[in-house]
């Protein structure tokens, strides 16, 4: 006999809440599931959704046969007013409530029955003469629920390529068939969306979230990783390759007249206070010489000697 | 204080109003004791300034090459002595020689000339060196007195300082040899 292993398949725990339970388990604990009442439990739980079902399929009939041939309008007062039901609502109720009672009382009699046939049932089913044809029979549940379990995976997975085989198809047929964008501006329009986007702006507190982004960040780390990565310099000889950067800074260096700025700028102060002090030298030359010709008690008006006498300008010579 | 006296009251300003002389006017004459002590101070900070430069881009260019932190080298004394006395030395001959002023005089708008020519010749250089760091502390005191504004060390190289605005020593607009006779004369 196998033993009952839980399947660690996604999808499938999702879909029964309890462990799966292979049939050869079920048969060994048949008795004990039946003697805690599950089995009665679950025949009420059917018996009323297939009386839900039922009474939805009912009620569909009737709105659609109400929509072919809908009844005349009854006044306001009347429709506001306590009306009791139509007798064959009534008739109806009282057959699903006796119906229930009936249920629950062949229920309660079946369970009695369980709890004393089952322990004994069970007591056979775990006796050594019978185990051999049990064990066979569990084996081969066993071998066919393992079998149902492939096929299933086989179909699912068959159902997912179908289902992406076809969105692929599909999808893109669709979108190509189909406008969105009256859509989209319909939407658009119909939809205000400045107090959606004040309500969010106004209830989302972004530091805290901007505070804890920056502290899990190691930005210089992360820019140094980006810079490592990237390598520019082909991006570099491209964009020089296809610039012409003597062309262009002689056309800057035209336009801006660096030079002239320059020179304009400071030129005339720099000349001013050079000539300043040159003429300040020339004069304390002339005052110092003037001392010494008063300390040798001479008196000279005269301008200083020429350094080519013999190459006197015009203005000497007049 | 000043704005209380007029440039009348004031002696000092009355004598340099009464010697001011226009640099223009002073165009090729020889230059005084202030411009040329004024060149020389300057000359002085460059001469004392260049050897801690040329240490600090020697630093640097070896630390680009060994791709080292740059940092400031510590030759012996007398190295540094000997750097500081062939700067100096470079410094003057090569400014007289090569084109006849060095930063001092540029700014001083002074030139130094020969007696003849406008040209120094590297003979005339060397004389003029050697002789004014002989007679450094003499210089001064000569100039002062000399009516031909020519010190010690002028006069054994046979050069002379003049005052010259001219950037370049091609316009030095002076003609060598004996003046042409007037005309009618």
């Amino acid at each position: 006999m196998t033993d009952p292993t839980p399947d660690p398949r996604p999808g499938r725990a999702g879909a029964v809440p309890a462990e799966p339970v292979s049939p050869s388990t079920a048969l060994v604990h048949l008795p004990d599931g039946l003697a805690e009442g599950t089995a009665v439990d679950a025949a009420e739980q059917a018996g009323r959704a297939v009386l839900g079902l039922g009474l939805l399929v009912g009620e569909g009939m009737r709105s659609v046969a109400r929509r072919v041939s809908p009844p005349p309008t009854a006044p306001l007062e009347a429709a506001t007013q306590d009306v009791p039901p139509p007798s064959g609502v009534v008739a109806r109720r009282v057959a699903v409530g006796m119906a229930f009672d009936a249920q629950r009382r062949a229920l309660g009699v079946a369970e009695g029955v369980t709890r004393a046939v089952m322990p004994t049932l069970g007591w056979l089913v775990a006796s050594p003469p019978l185990r051999p044809a049990v064990d066979r029979v569990a084996h081969s549940l066993d071998r066919a629920y393992n079998e149902g379990l492939e096929q299933e995976d086989a179909a699912r997975e068959l159902a997912e390529r179908a289902g992406d085989a076809t969105v692929r198809q599909a999808v893109p047929l669709v979108l190509d068939r189909v406008d969105l964008l009256p859509v989209v501006d319909e939407v658009l329009d119909e939809l205000d969306l400045a107090p959606i986007v004040d309500k969010v702006i106004g209830e989302i507190d972004l530091k805290p979230v901007i505070d804890k982004v920056l502290d899990q960040l190691d930005l210089p780390q992360l820019v140094d990783k980006v810079i490592g990565e990237i390598d520019l310099k082909p991006v570099i000889d491209k964009v020089l390759s296809q610039i012409d950067l003597p062309a262009m800074v002689n056309e800057v260096m035209g336009e801006v007249e660096l030079s002239n700025v320059v020179m304009d700028a400071t030129g005339g102060i720099t000349g001013d206070v050079v000539d300043g002090v040159r003429t300040a030298g020339a004069t304390a030359d002339t005052l110092v010489e003037h001392l010494a010709d008063w300390l040798k008690f001479k008196r000279r008006n005269t301008l200083p000697p020429l350094a080519f006498p013999d190459a006197a300008t015009e203005e000497e010579l007049a | 204080m000043t704005d209380m006296l007029s440039s009348e009251e004031m002696p000092i300003r009355r004598i340099g109003q009464a010697l001011h002389t226009d640099i223009a006017v002073m165009q090729g004459r020889r230059a005084g004791l202030v411009s040329r002590g004024v060149a020389w101070s300057i000359d002085f900070g460059v001469v004392l300034v260049g050897p801690p430069l040329m240490f600090w881009g020697f630093g640097i260019a070896k630390g680009l090459v060994t791709f080292t932190t740059p940092q400031y080298p510590d030759p012996p004394p007398e190295w540094t002595l000997f750097i500081t006395a062939l700067w100096t030395f470079a410094y003057f001959i090569g400014s007289w020689w090569l084109v006849g002023r060095t930063v001092g005089m540029a700014l001083m708008a002074l030139r130094l000339v020969g007696r003849v020519k406008p040209r120094v010749r590297f003979l005339q250089a060397l004389v003029r060196y050697w002789v004014l760091f002989a007679t450094i502390l003499i210089a001064p005191i000569w100039l002062f007195f000399a009516k031909s504004r020519l010190a010690l060390h002028d006069r054994a190289s046979r050069t002379q300082m003049i005052y010259d605005r001219n950037p370049r020593r091609s316009e030095l607009k002076v003609k060598v040899g004996p003046a042409a006779p007037p005309s009618g004369s």
